[in-house]
């Protein structure tokens, strides 16, 4: 038989729950499409990181590829719409965004760069470490330097008074966040808890920012090689993981809150009013990326904002 | 698979040996191992691909500033001054031109990250004093290829950079984890030197002349003849001193100030290098705006010659992963069941056989995709490797037969290859009394970066 | 050296302008990325203000650096290289062996030039742009890999022609 091979190229810790819900659906598809394709898993950033991995799998230098959705907000404009800061309430509202036609947006944007969105998975909000203080309102961002990666989150920023600060390598953020040179950083609980983020910025404010997911993409080209039947089990199989992954998020978000909290953190919310007021302030943002990108990315806007 | 391997190792060997520069070499077989598993076009693809990313990254933009930094140092009469005014200070002990050798060359190694550069610089500055001095040349490339090696031990240090940026480690904890066995490294190189070197004859002068102020002993012992000559050499420690502050102050500046969260450790290059214009260009006036082109042409030149080396080296180890050569090392471990000391042992073998046959950055290109999995499966502590793997690759460049530091001190101080070998066993000693340190008592390397 | 470059046809004579000119470009950018990176630190401790450009702009500077400056490493003959068992050999077989390695690195070098375009013509066809405030077409940077290529393909080219030329008698 022509058992095609797929290279699968990814990168994160092997015992986090993605990487376990990922390793079920490759298992999984193998069985299934058994004698038609085989997928080999290249773990551990060995062959791409997060930063190159979309361009990679669009050039076919890798069939498949573990994307990280917000570095690919460069390459995919469109992708925003479903990830824009402090638009949405809680996981599952974000996860609304994830159907339907606002999906169909998405995908499309992504087959123009020639990437084909397979599976998708969820990690926990966005949370803000810092080593000054709990963020109780909107004045204690004022003058805060925040470390940065995203262009709107950092212009949402500028307008709460904070300075973002993008110059600092994520290998350096760390010892910048533990030696002063920045006060703040964005990042998830879990994804806090094992960087150590914790150690150095003891004070965790909870405040949802926006919710990072990460996907399994194809080279197109190797998509429309793929029999119908194949391509449908593998986009079957994803759903069932997106699901999984989905539920692990929340769970893992309580349980590595409370594992912070008992390593001596100080653990808060920030105020339900004080959010809604930088949600307003995001709104010009929001608005300001619609103008520039287009009547798609205002479609976007109009079905995920209410 | 044996044989598969053999094979890529004498293919290797011959491109080395056929003279072709290394970066091009590594590179063109890269390209040919990748064309074992994939077709050519994409091969190719991937290659440029990866040589491309190999670049894009802000870790290593610290490389090329630490390159402009040591030419700064060497080019202002900065490094001459630092080994002036160690001389001053021990140059009155038995055999101190020999420890103000390895003194001199901790400093220069506390504001620039590589040995090669440490070695070749402070050979330029040292070996015509330890000549007049009567070493012998033995003894000559010994402080030398020693006082070298301190160069990527002591932070800020290149190898530290390119395991961070290969491991996703904090680079400034592995700096901090380079401290103790530096300091530890000055003490021995100096202590063996000390023991091992005859005293230089009575009739050479051990205090010099000092660069800028043309005070020496006799002047000093002639000028102030009532005070008498313990004075004379107090107030030549005291011009020396004087004229090495700005030099001393370099590294002070360095850690002080990623130490209070001024600037990263990486920004900290540039800082160094902004540093030594100002002082070169201002304080000391050793450095015009045509020397300082003149620098940085040959900064960017020596940049260019790493960066291709760099871009080969990530090639090679993506033409290793897409082997899946690093899991099949994996497996055989894991099916041979080895104890962590004998895997150890094997894994620090294998480092200081890859050292005999490679430069620094094509080592640490190959090896860490090879046995990083390894590190993680047997749950080593990173930055404890990081140290491990730090002295393995200066351990490399004074192993015979490519040793990068061995050929320079050679050219250098036009020393037979053969001569500097002899001398270089201080070191390779003294680095392997070191390794063996570092992997029972971990904590010589871990100690410090626990602090942070 | 200047009495040989002298004798040398146009042709080479060029190559190695357009050599310098690479070493020039990139001596021009390592001291641009030395003030920058300075400016940086200087506007976050002083003025809390970070910049939204440095950290990108020092990357791709450094990437010129690397690119560009290649061609003028391999001119002045600095590329690191294994000597011990050519040394052993008779001028005549050192000769046949240079002309081999030098047409190997032009090959390479070569490899740069047509697929680095591709990458090019890649990153400008689907609008890759870089994931920093910058947003810096990808197009732009990935132009260094042909251009870098190009210089060190000619280079190389100028080194055969020597090969071939210093004939031994
Ligand atoms: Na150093
Ligand atoms: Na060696």
């Amino acid at each position: 038989a022509n058992e095609m091979v797929l290279k699968l190229a990814t990168w994160g810790p092997p015992k986090h729950y993605v990487a376990e819900a990922r390793a079920d659906w490759i298992n999984e598809v193998n069985t299934a499409a058994a004698g038609k394709v085989k997928i080999v898993d290249y773990p551990g950033g060995q062959l791409y990181g997060p930063k190159e991995m979309h361009s990679a799998v669009a050039k076919g230098s890798v069939d498949m590829g573990l994307v990280l959705q917000p570095a690919m907000l460069a390459m995919v404009p469109m992708l925003q719409g479903v990830y824009l800061p402090f638009a949405f309430d809680s996981i599952d509202e974000a996860a609304k965004a994830y159907t339907g036609e606002s999906l169909e947006i998405i995908e499309k944007a992504m087959e123009k760069k020639r990437l084909k969105l397979v599976v998708i998975s969820w990690t926990d909000g966005v949370q803000m470490f810092s080593n000054k203080k709990n963020i109780q309102s909107v004045d204690d961002f004022k003058g805060l330097r925040i470390l940065s990666t995203s262009p709107m989150f950092s212009e949402i920023m500028v307008k709460l008074g904070a300075a973002p600060d993008t110059s600092i390598p994520q290998t350096e953020q760390y010892m910048a966040l533990q030696r002063g040179v920045s006060d703040a950083m964005a990042n998830s609980a879990v994804g806090g808890y094992f960087q150590k983020s914790h150690e150095v910025a003891k004070y965790l404010t909870k405040m949802d920012m926006s919710y990072a997911t990460i996907f399994i993409c194809m080279n197109l080209n190797t998509w429309n090689k793929l029999p119908k039947d194949v391509q449908d089990l593998m986009v079957d199989l994803g759903k069932k993981q997106t699901a999984i992954t989905l539920a692990a998020a929340k769970g893992w978000e309580a349980k590595f809150t409370a594992e912070i909290e008992k390593e001596g953190a100080s653990v808060t919310r920030i105020p339900d009013a004080e959010r809604a007021k930088i949600k307003n302030i995001s709104k010009e943002v929001w608005a300001k990326w619609a103008k520039d990108n287009g009547k798609e990315a205002q479609r976007l806007l109009d079905l995920n904002i209410k | 698979m044996t044989l598969y391997v053999v094979g890529f190792v004498i293919v290797f060997l011959m491109v080395l040996a056929s003279g072709i520069q290394v970066g091009f070499g590594l590179g063109f077989l890269a390209l040919g191992l990748m064309t074992i598993y994939t077709d050519l076009d994409t091969a190719l693809s991937t290659g440029v691909e990866k040589a491309y990313a190999s670049l894009d990254t802000s870790t290593l933009v610290a490389i090329p500033l630490f390159i402009l930094t040591a030419q700064l140092i060497s080019e202002t009469g900065m490094g001459k001054r630092l080994f002036d005014a160690a001389k001053a200070f021990m140059g009155r002990m038995r055999s101190g031109l020999g420890a103000a050798t390895i003194l001199s060359s901790g400093v220069f190694a506390a504001m620039t990250g590589s040995s090669f550069v440490s070695a070749s610089t402070m050979g330029l500055i040292a070996i015509p004093e330890l000549r007049k001095a009567r070493y012998t040349d033995t003894m000559i490339a010994a402080a030398i290829t020693a006082g070298g090696s301190l160069g990527s031990v002591i932070p800020p240090s290149l190898v530290m950079i390119v395991y961070g940026y290969l491991t996703d480690e904090s680079v400034g904890k592995l700096f901090m984890a380079g401290m103790i066995p530096g300091f530890l490294l000055i003490f021995l190189y100096s202590f063996a030197l000390a023991l091992f070197s005859k005293r230089p004859s009575e009739s050479q002068e051990t205090v010099s002349e000092v660069v800028g102020t043309g005070i020496s002993v006799d002047q000093a012992l002639r000028a102030g003849s009532l005070k008498g000559s313990e004075s004379a050499i107090e107030l030549s420690k005291m011009a020396a001193m004087k004229e090495a502050f700005w030099g001393l102050m370099a590294p002070v500046i360095i850690l002080g100030g990623i130490y209070l969260g001024i600037f990263t450790a990486s920004e900290a290059a540039a800082v160094a290098a902004v540093y030594c214009i100002i002082i070169g260009m201002f304080v000391y006036r050793t450095i015009s705006i045509r020397k300082l082109w003149q620098i940085l042409l040959s900064a960017a030149n020596i940049s260019a010659m790493v960066a291709v080396i760099v871009m080969a080296g990530v090639m090679m180890g993506h033409g290793v992963v897409f082997g899946r050569i690093p899991q099949q090392i994996l497996e055989l471990i894991i099916a041979h069941d080895f104890s962590p000391l004998t895997l150890l042992i094997i894994v620090n073998m294998l480092l200081f056989v890859m050292g005999m046959f490679l430069e620094s950055l094509s080592l640490m290109y190959l090896a860490i995709p090879l046995l990083y999995p390894v590190v993680l499966h047997m749950g080593w502590d990173n930055i404890w490797f990081a140290v491990i793997l730090l002295i393995n690759v200066n351990l490399g460049l004074i192993t015979p037969p490519m040793g990068g530091v061995l050929y320079i001190v050679s050219q250098i101080g036009a020393i037979p290859i053969g001569t500097v070998i002899k001398g270089a066993m201080l070191p390779v000693t003294i680095l392997l009394l070191v390794l063996v340190l570092v992997i029972i008592f971990p904590a010589i390397a871990t100690w410090l970066p626990s602090l942070m | 050296m200047q009495k040989s470059s002298n004798r040398k046809f146009f042709l080479f004579r060029w190559i190695d302008y357009s050599s310098d000119t690479g070493g020039i470009v990139a001596a021009i950018c390592l001291l641009v990325v030395t003030f920058i990176v300075v400016y940086e630190v200087f506007m976050r401790y002083i003025f809390n203000a970070p910049t939204t450009w440095v950290q990108e702009m020092s990357i791709y500077l450094c990437m010129a650096i690397g690119f560009l400056g290649a061609a003028y490493a391999l001119k002045n003959d600095s590329h690191f290289s294994i000597t011990v068992v050519v040394d052993r050999l008779n001028p005549r077989n050192r000769r046949r062996l240079k002309i081999v390695t030098d047409f190997l690195g032009a090959i390479y070098s070569f490899v740069f030039i047509f697929k680095g375009m591709e990458m090019v013509k890649f990153a400008y066809d689907i609008e890759d742009v870089s994931t920093g405030l910058l947003a810096a077409p990808l197009w732009i940077p990935w132009l260094l890999v042909p251009v870098g290529g190009l210089l060190l393909t000619l280079q190389f080219i100028n080194k055969l022609a020597d090969d071939f030329s210093n004939r031994p008698k």
